[in-house]
């Protein structure tokens, strides 16, 4: 094991945030692949609320695809990432940019664009599907609420022995935060219904570091042995039970597996400083749901934590559903900007500033983080992380195309980074939004959630049935309506083609 | 009943033709479209949710009353407020509402019975770090094992810690404690047996049990093929949970130890005593508050500052509790019929101001409650009842929304689906306006062209004009008051309150006032219809089937519909044969 290092200029770059000093040096002796272990790929997804940004402010500009390809029965097409610089500012697009300082040409180069993705239905607005439940919709077709109903991709990568193998030093499968994630009430098993997991913690930062790497028992007497054998002693004793009710005993024996095991589980490094500051110290003021800037603070600090999981191995999977506003606006968010923004200027201006704070504060600061970790073999965490940016919509709000990908990353060299990628159909769009940009179909969020799994090294054997469709997840549905424009006023839009191809990796990501 | 199926067929034949006016919308089952009820149905249970886990609710209330029992109410407040016991009782998941399958809101919270992780991770911290504060407090350890645990003598020790096992035990598990339970507990400590960790870890086994976090029922030993009726104890637990959300008193405790219970008398008299007591107001309270998605409600205090609310709100401030405060008087409504014999048609009709705090006295222009004597009447004769209390008419901005209060009444108070709106539609707003009234607005946008007046005109704007006499404060006017983007007042136009609601279709009867509408929904029987099935889940936990549970659903609809009181309403869902037992299939 080598030790990190982290050069001055990075550390200073850091510093700026006024967050990471802290604990970082505390972290370097100690971190860098302490686990040893053949991979350290991470996944994190981030994801936040609304999206409708328009294509001309969240994607790079068209002429830098100078590359094509014919794909699914059309043309798709890449180039490589490129970042314009003004004024001490590195600009990708109206919301990716950052101070230059920040967005480097380095991480422009670790940098990735999805365009052109799409659920193949209307969602509405939902949790789930960012992620593979499409059931988890307020709004989506009642086929989909009912039929719709599937585990998301962090909780197979949480109970896969490909990803964590035998999960030493692991503390939590996965770090969630927010509604987005969802798993069989038999999560290792993959049995029983699909139930909300809910959130890792409930409360700060530090919570979270507590949880991640205070002493597992507490101090406390280990009783969990016993507490399994209470429920054994009734889940197998002769008092009459249900079938269900057994099956739902099973279910609870599981966790309680999983909790021995954490309690059993120690961190495969040294314990990093306890962060000095609490994220409560922004979200409990009354005026943080209007404070741009405490928000920010937050999920900086939030970051931090997340960094220091991930390095140490402790956990490698985060998904964090934000729902802040990143905006002084103090009306209804959703009516208002959300569903006003496509119509109303003033509220366009304020969900794309919204968008690019979110970038530079939370995304790429986070990114930065990951990239400042020295793995001592010459990579960085960032190279072995899969991060990504998602948003519930489209290019506007309740759209099901294009939903935009941004990501950081390479997941140990499965993805080819510094690029953009634009998988839309240019010949086939609906009909003009209604701030007259179209909408155009392009390939399906199937394929994107299976390239997914296919780079965290998961074999398709523990997640694909082909049986609907190929890709993640196994469930075919297709039907736009009221969006499908005058050429296609309902019914099925994505051709077989397309379907066919959501198997495989996306293509121009592979390195 | 006649007139009942016939209003469900006039709805099937509304629901057809609104279908096929908008042509791509399956509106699903209408509302109150059951099959008739079978003749001398057979007592078959219901189908059950398996194991059944305690609501956050449920579950704090339990340990609040298991160690209020075992130490007394102030031993129990300082554990509770230990600093990691309360920690980690905040950290304990919150239930989400559940809809029903089709409909995007609405629910409640007993239905979402998913089991997180944390679930179990908190609860086992919670079960040890509780179990720590009690068995390391010498006078706790004295109160729960008694004077055994602290004298001199060792001797007496096994059977102090057999006693504690047994009367803990009976508390938390919530049934009498059998030879075999004392052997378990007593075989998973190794300390000597009055010592505190001794203490600890019977407590933290007790708390992390199933029969602590989940309903455990058996059935008693006769059986109808896969049906059973429920052990006397097992009644209790359901009886207790489901009108007080809680664990069973020692009265009804007492009656399932004795057997009383099972007798139908002895049933009946803990039914109406615990109906009656004021523990049941919280659960008829969390009842009505779901039901009416009373948690719908915006922040008001978010918008101070704002020229146009500024303007708009002149010299009432609304603070960060405001919303609060409206919401509880709905809870304070029912509460208040509960205990004087109101039903459920009062619920609608009741003009109470239930105005406990300055701000809603103040929008009500009424005294402030006290709480226990007569409340006084509302003073304005619009004020006519539940769709004109505050909480069904606010909105936290300067504008009404009257789509929302159309599609709350005719979605969640009669239980009469509604497509989701197309999807641009979604982009459009109601803005307020400086030349036109809100009702205006709405019109224009939804009432002229596409196929948005195939719902609005006849569906949803109608409920909601009709009580544009009230603004979004929930203030009464006569006159909308017209504000520039400045906050100026650049005019006032007389509000409209007439309209045709057709609540059964074909009914072009036109009003003008909420009292007029609360008037056609209490002919139309659909608010008795859709209470049964939203207290049916409430009780359940589930979904009803129409096939399967219309006994209990037309029993439910035909107590209230004879305008039984609102406490014998509630109770006679415990009197049903389907509360009584369960299904082991």
């Amino acid at each position: 094991m080598s030790t990190p290092t982290f050069s001055r200029r990075t550390i200073l770059r850091l510093g700026g945030t006024g967050l990471v000093l802290p604990f970082l040096p505390s972290l370097l002796p100690a971190t860098a692949r302490a686990q040893s272990a053949p991979s350290h790929k991470c996944f994190v997804m981030l994801r936040t609320e609304h999206g409708g940004i328009l294509q001309r402010d969240m994607f790079p500009p068209d002429a830098s695809l100078t590359e094509s390809l014919p794909y699914a029965g059309h043309t798709v097409r890449r180039g490589a990432l490129r970042a314009t610089e003004a004024n001490g500012e590195t600009r990708v697009s109206a919301v990716l940019r950052a101070p230059s300082s920040e967005l480097t040409a380095s991480m422009v180069g670790k940098m990735w664009v999805l365009n052109g993705l799409d659920i193949p239905f209307y969602i509405g607005h939902h949790r789930g599907g960012t992620l593979g439940n499409f059931s988890a919709s307020d709004q989506a077709p009642d086929e989909v609420k009912q039929n719709g109903i599937r585990q998301t991709i962090d909780q197979i990568m949480a109970w896969s022995p490909s990803f964590y193998g035998g999960a030493v030093g692991v503390r939590e499968r996965a770090i969630i935060r927010g509604s987005l994630s969802f798993a069989h009430s038999d999560p290792r098993l993959r049995q029983g219904p699909v139930e909300r997991v809910g959130s890792t913690v409930d409360g700060s930062n530090q919570n979270l570091f507590d949880r991640l790497f205070g002493n597992a028992t507490g101090g406390q007497p280990l009783i969990s042995g016993a507490v399994m054998e209470n429920y054994r002693r009734l889940r197998n004793g002769n008092r009459r039970l249900s079938s269900a009710d057994r099956r739902r005993l099973d279910d609870h024996l599981e966790r309680l597996a999983e909790l021995d095991r954490k309690l059993n589980t120690v961190a495969r490094c040294q314990t990093p400083v306890r962060p000095t500051t609490s994220s409560g110290q922004y979200t409990n003021q009354p005026t943080y749901p209007r404070d741009p800037e405490a928000q920010s603070l937050s999920h900086e600090l939030w970051n931090d934590v997340y960094t220091l999981a991930l390095s140490c191995g402790v956990s490698r999977i985060v998904v964090d559903g934000a729902t802040d506003t990143f905006s002084t606006f103090a009306g209804d968010w959703h009516q208002e900007i959300a569903h006003q923004a496509a119509s109303s200027a003033s509220a366009y201006s304020t969900l794309l500033a919204a968008h690019q704070l979110y970038f530079r504060r939370v995304f790429l600061d986070l990114a930065s983080k990951l990239e400042a970790v020295d793995m001592g073999d010459g990579t960085r965490l960032l190279d072995h992380t899969l991060l990504a940016w998602g948003q519930e919509s489209g290019n506007y709000t309740h759209d099901h195309t294009s939903a935009p990908i941004v990501a950081f990353g390479g997941a140990e060299g499965f993805f080819r980074t510094g690029q953009y990628c634009d998988y839309r159909n240019l010949a086939k769009r609906t009909g003009e939004g209604p701030a007259g940009e179209p909408r155009w179909f392009g390939l399906l969020w199937h394929q994107w959630l299976g390239t997914v799994l296919q780079s965290m090294g998961i074999p398709r054997s523990e997640w694909e049935d082909t049986s609907q469709c190929p890709g993640y997840p196994n469930y075919k549905y297709d039907d736009v309506p009221g969006w499908a424009g005058p050429e296609n006023p309902t019914g099925p839009v994505y051709p077989a083609t397309v379907w066919n191809a959501a198997g495989e990796v996306l293509p121009f990501l592979r390195v | 009943m006649q007139q009942r199926r016939l209003t469900r067929t006039l709805v099937v034949v509304a629901a057809a033709l609104v279908a096929a006016c908008k042509g791509d919308v399956d509106i699903g089952a209408p509302p109150g479209e059951r099959p008739p009820p079978i003749e001398n149905p057979p007592p078959v249970a219901p189908e059950e949710l398996p194991l059944r886990r305690l609501s956050a609710v449920q579950y704090r209330n339990t340990l609040r009353d298991v160690l209020t029992r075992a130490l007394g109410a102030t031993e129990a407040s300082a554990v509770l407020r230990d600093g990691p016991v309360a920690e980690l009782l905040q950290s304990y998941p919150q239930d989400l509402l559940v809809p029903v399958p089709g409909e995007s809101h609405g629910g409640f919270l007993r239905m979402d019975q998913g089991v997180q992780q944390r679930h179990i991770d908190i609860s086992y911290s919670l079960g040890l770090r509780v179990g720590e504060v009690l068995g390391t407090s010498a006078s706790r350890r004295g109160l729960l094992l008694g004077t055994c645990a602290t004298d001199a003598s060792t001797a007496n020790d096994e059977a102090c810690l057999g006693g504690f096992i047994s009367r803990f035990g009976r508390l938390a598990l919530r049934r009498p404690v059998d030879a075999d339970d004392v052997a378990f507990y007593r075989a998973a400590v190794s300390e000597p047996p009055a010592s505190a960790l001794a203490v600890q870890k019977v407590v933290a086994l007790m708390l992390t049990a199933p029969e602590f976090l989940y309903f455990v029922e058996h059935g008693q030993p006769e059986a109808d093929g896969t049906v059973s009726r429920l052990t006397a104890h097992e009644l209790a637990v359901r009886l207790s949970y489901h009108f007080w959300q809680t664990m069973p008193d020692e009265a009804l405790a007492a009656a399932a130890d004795s057997g009383e219970l099972l007798t139908e008398d002895g049933y009946r008299e803990q039914v109406e005593r615990l109906v009656g007591d004021a523990r049941a107001h919280q659960a008829m309270g969390e009842f009505f508050s779901q039901w009416f998605r009373l948690d719908a409600l915006e922040e008001f205090n978010t918008r101070v500052g704002d020229p146009i609310f500024d303007a708009f709100r002149g010299g009432f401030t609304p603070t960060g509790d405001t919303r609060e405060h409206i919401n509880a008087e709905v809870a304070d409504l029912v509460t208040w019929l509960a205990a004087h014999d109101g039903t459920l048609q009062d619920v609608l009709t009741d003009r109470h101001a239930f105005a406990r705090t300055a701000d809603l006295a103040s929008l009500y222009g009424v005294p402030r409650w006290d709480g226990d004597s007569e409340p006084p009447t509302f003073l304005e004769s619009q004020r006519s009842g539940l769709l004109t209390r505050i909480a069904f008419l606010a909105t936290g901005s300067a504008n009404t929304r009257p789509i929302i209060k159309g599609y709350r009444i005719r979605n969640a108070l009669l239980c009469e689906r509604i497509p989701p709106p197309p999807a641009d539609a979604m982009m459009t707003r109601v803005e307020l306006s400086a030349e036109l009234t809100t009702r205006e607005v709405v019109e224009r946008l939804t009432e002229g062209q596409g196929s948005c007046p195939a719902c609005h005109r006849t569906r949803l704007n109608p409920l909601g004009f009709v009580t544009e006499n009230f603004d979004a404060l929930g203030r009464f006017r006569s006159a909308q008051r017209l504000f520039d983007s400045n906050g100026q007042q650049v005019g006032e136009r007389t509000v409209r309150t007439d309209t045709v609601p057709a609540l059964t279709p074909g009914d072009t009867r036109s009003v003008s006032s909420a009292a007029d509408v609360t008037q056609l929904i209490l002919e139309s029987g659909l608010y008795e219809d859709c209470f049964a099935r939203q207290y049916f889940r409430y009780t359940f936990a589930r979904v009803e089937s129409d096939e399967a549970d219309g006994p209990v659903l037309d029993a439910l609809s035909a107590a209230a519909s004879g305008r039984q009181s609102l406490r014998d309403v509630l109770a006679s869902v415990a009197l049903r044969p389907e509360f009584q037992r369960r299904d082991f299939r």
